[in-house]
């Protein structure tokens, strides 16, 4: 994988992610639309870590470029969690 | 309480991403070997390399050095056994003998492609094939042994029924390499690690090289590290040994180039710079490697380092360096 496509895949991840971020920070949505739109939001992250692990991060992306992906991921879950923690089932 | 649990959440996903993820690694500050060569290496060396070991061969003085190993440590040597298959099939002449004058390959594709366009990768055959490609994504996160359970059948039954694209032009496939050393073996009516033994360990004495046939390496031989900083499983590969599947060590690898250096590189497999230097690099999960030759002026460089970080750029400072 190119050096171009790891920072084009992080890029669309970390923008995928403070999407989901900022559907989940709205609300209104079910439990289990917010759970899907969680989920969707980090599919990239499969790709990516699919590809950059036939060689290595630290030669195509910097380490903290990851903690920076890390830390969105923990806030992701956060607010999902506080959302579906939050909505009552509908009936 | 809402708040809390989901703060709590935030930070162990958060937490267990750092964790599982990628590690800074940096070159060993241990020298090896000569010092000025072993300070060459150190000034190439970037992050994402660990342990790195080199030599140098100028007018027939060899020169070893190394940042944290040196020329006696083992390194899976990736797909440079490559060069090694390829050298086994000049020294056997049949470069232009069909796959299908070797194994019965009637009604497929491959029967009439030479053994030469699976050398130089010009056969049309894919890069892989005859790997299940959910094996080539948990092995990938996990840095397990990809080619765990491979034998030569497989090897062949997936070349025979693989589609060819493109047959003529330069695609890079492990699965060709794979084939031509097993199609080697049948035609010598032995395996291909006797055909290596025979051509190469044997006669250049290169004791600490072997084959990673399945179960051949010990558990306390040196593991690679993967970008999270763990431990890579040793790549046994079984059918697709031909392709990448030997270790060495920098002592005997020099042998190996002296000999190409006195006896001229088979012009098959190797890249050609404009120069005249051949080269071939490899790499595993949690190893990399680079060999440069050149019989005109009669240098070679090679440099093993034990993370995927490519090394190819630290085999050309060395090479450009050489006095």
């Amino acid at each position: 994988m190119s050096v171009y496509i790891a920072w084009g895949l992080v890029v669309f991840l970390i923008l995928s992610v403070l999407q989901s971020i900022r559907r989940a920070l709205r609300g209104g949505q079910s439990r289990r639309t917010l759970l899907i739109d969680a989920a969707l939001g980090i599919l990239p992250l499969a790709v990516l870590v699919g590809g950059l692990t036939t060689m290595s991060w630290n030669t195509a992306l910097p380490v903290p470029v990851w903690w920076i992906t890390a830390g969105l991921l923990g806030v992701l879950a956060g607010v999902v969690t506080f959302r579906v923690l939050h909505v009552r089932v509908a009936v | 309480m809402r708040y809390l649990i989901a703060i709590a959440v935030g930070l162990a996903v958060t937490a267990a991403a750092v964790l599982l993820g990628p590690a800074r690694i940096t070159p060993s500050t241990q020298h090896t070997g000569d010092p000025t060569l072993a300070a060459t290496l150190a000034e190439h060396a970037t992050t994402g390399h660990h342990r790195l070991a080199a030599f140098t061969i100028d007018g027939g003085e060899t020169t070893f050095a190394g940042l944290g190993a040196d020329e006696h440590d083992e390194f899976e040597i990736g797909s440079v056994t490559k060069t090694f298959t390829a050298g086994i099939l000049a020294d056997r002449g049949l470069e232009e003998t069909t796959v299908g004058e070797i194994i019965d390959a009637s009604g497929s594709d491959i029967a009439d492609i030479t053994l030469r366009e699976l050398a130089d990768h010009t056969s049309g055959l894919p890069r892989l094939a005859g790997l299940p490609w959910w094996t080539m994504f948990t092995t990938a996160v996990t840095g397990g042994n990809p080619y765990a359970g491979i034998t030569r059948e497989n090897v062949i039954d997936a070349a025979l029924g693989a589609p060819l694209s493109d047959r003529g032009e330069y695609s890079y496939s492990n699965l060709g390499s794979a084939l031509l050393g097993q199609l080697l073996a049948i035609e010598a009516d032995t395996t291909y690690e006797q055909l290596l033994a025979g051509r190469y360990l044997e006669p250049l004495d290169m004791a600490d090289t072997y084959p990673m046939a399945d179960g051949s390496v010990s558990p306390d031989a040196p593991r690679g590290l993967l970008s999270t900083g763990d431990r890579a499983e040793p790549w046994e590969m079984g059918g697709y040994l031909p392709a990448g599947g030997l270790r060495s060590t920098p002592a005997d690898m020099a042998r190996y180039a002296t000999r190409l250096l006195e006896d001229g590189v088979p012009d098959l497999a190797w890249g050609v710079d404009d120069d005249g230097t051949r080269r071939h690099n490899g790499g595993t999960y949690g190893f990399s490697t680079t060999l440069l030759v050149n019989p005109e002026t009669g240098r070679a460089v090679f440099v093993a380092g034990d993370t995927e970080h490519d090394v190819e750029t630290v085999a050309d400072a060395l090479h450009a360096e050489l006095p």
